[in-house]
């Protein structure tokens, strides 16, 4: 299909549009529309109440730096404390999900690593976890998290925890900080990254980079916590 | 659609009505795909630039005071939600297409597949087309979609994007000739 501009200003104008209209019929595909409007809502719905939490009447730029201080504290409170869950108790979750909500599969989400902290002892990674699919699904908030080479081999592994999966919509992004600690193996292969299971599924971050190691923790010793690994719940 | 229709169906669509609101996808979707995909150049990341844009429509909907400006405005989300999208991959805009198209063209046309895709020549155009827009920057591209994928005029463009009307036909002006250049239309 071509969409002829109706202000032309270039005899070259209908030529190009008919390239553009050839070249984008592969992006166009059946839809369901009345399903997609019914996502829309749900979604909107979902995103109101992540405002009503963060507060409407402040800025996005402020609402995110609050949400960071919250996590930056409740971490800070975990590696000062004897385990690695957060003092301040678990983060405020996102929409709780209605009972019949899908868990969300591999091929719904994209995990991303945005930064590796040091701390004493310890590597902290920043992760986003980005809904990529075309309708709304749920995860645990506190799945099982893991620390993986780049074979997918598990350096760390840590336990899962309870609590109210989360409703994501597409387009929502969800945030956490997974602390690792004491790894005593041999130096493993790049890129160290870390990966979240749940159910039957496990979502695995994109490492910073193909030759990343900066999320390997250095050995505190053998006598050290094994499977020093934990992670905040999602949260947006 | 008549204004007053479309004043009532995007009226009604804005406190909620989901069938109205499911009216306006089904006659907007496709340019909005399209304004996507060449924004982001992926067929499923257009996709998934579109089913973003529509939660974003809905929650904002209200705002549209003139049905005129709708089309336009639902295709400049769609084109900031494609943008976005593929700033957040980290996807790359350079394609690495020659080889293996031009064998994967030509053995679709050694097996009798008669669609337009599997022409060659068809194939070869839309490779080219595709390498030109990978070399404009995410901003150029959104106006090259909304002109020439969508058909919106200068004026539109401008007020979507916060431009003049002068500036878009000055800005188009440009990138047209970078195009003729790079696609060999003389």
């Amino acid at each position: 299909m071509t969409n002829v501009p109706t202000d032309p200003i270039d005899p070259y104008e209908p030529r190009l549009a008919r390239r553009v209209g050839a070249y984008t019929d592969q992006a166009v595909q059946p839809i369901d529309a009345a399903e997609i409007a019914r996502t829309s809502a749900v979604a909107a719905r979902g995103s109101g109440v992540r405002g009503a939490l963060l507060g409407r009447g402040r800025s996005p730029r402020l609402a995110w730096i609050l949400v960071a201080g919250l996590l930056i504290v409740a971490v800070g409170g975990a590696l000062i404390g004897a385990g690695t869950r957060g003092l301040l108790g678990p983060a405020p979750t996102a929409t709780p999900a209605p009972v019949a909500m899908r868990a969300c599969t591999p091929n719904d989400v994209d995990a991303v690593i945005t930064a590796w902290d040091g701390a004493a002892g310890s590597r902290i990674a920043t992760v986003e976890l980005h809904q990529i699919g075309t309708t709304p699904c749920a995860v645990d908030p506190l799945p099982q998290p893991w620390l993986a080479d780049g074979h997918g081999t598990p350096l760390l592994t840590g336990k899962a925890g309870a609590g109210t999966p989360i409703t994501i919509a597409p387009g929502d992004v969800l945030h956490t900080l997974v602390q690792a600690g004491n790894y005593c193996g041999p130096e493993p292969a790049a890129p160290v990254t870390v990966a979240f299971t749940e159910h039957d599924a496990t979502f695995v971050a994109t490492a910073l980079s193909k030759t990343d190691l900066s999320g390997v923790p250095p050995c505190n010793g053998e006598a050290g916590p094994k499977n020093d690994i934990a992670m905040h719940p999602w949260a947006p | 659609m008549d204004p007053e229709a479309l004043r009532g169906m995007v009226a009604s669509a804005a406190t909620g009505d989901e069938v109205a609101f499911a009216r306006i996808v089904a006659a907007h979707h496709d340019d909005m795909a399209r304004v996507c995909f060449v924004v982001c150049g992926d067929v499923t990341l257009a996709q998934d630039a579109v089913q973003a844009a529509w939660p974003k429509v809905w929650a904002k909907l209200g705002t549209v005071r003139d049905p005129a400006k709708l089309r336009p405005w639902l295709v400049s989300v769609a084109a900031n939600e494609a943008k976005q999208l593929a700033r957040s991959r980290n996807r790359r805009w350079v394609r690495e297409v020659a080889i293996d198209d031009a064998t994967e063209s030509a053995s679709a046309a050694s097996s009798n597949v008669s669609t337009a895709r599997a022409d060659p020549g068809n194939r070869a155009a839309e490779l080219d087309l595709a390498n030109a827009l990978a070399t404009l920057n995410p901003d150029d591209r959104i106006i090259i979609a909304l002109r020439y994928a969508a058909g919106l005029t200068s004026d539109e463009i401008g007020r979507v994007i916060g431009m003049t009307g002068g500036g878009v036909r000055a800005r188009l002006a440009r990138l047209l000739n970078r195009l003729r250049e790079e696609l060999h239309d003389d």
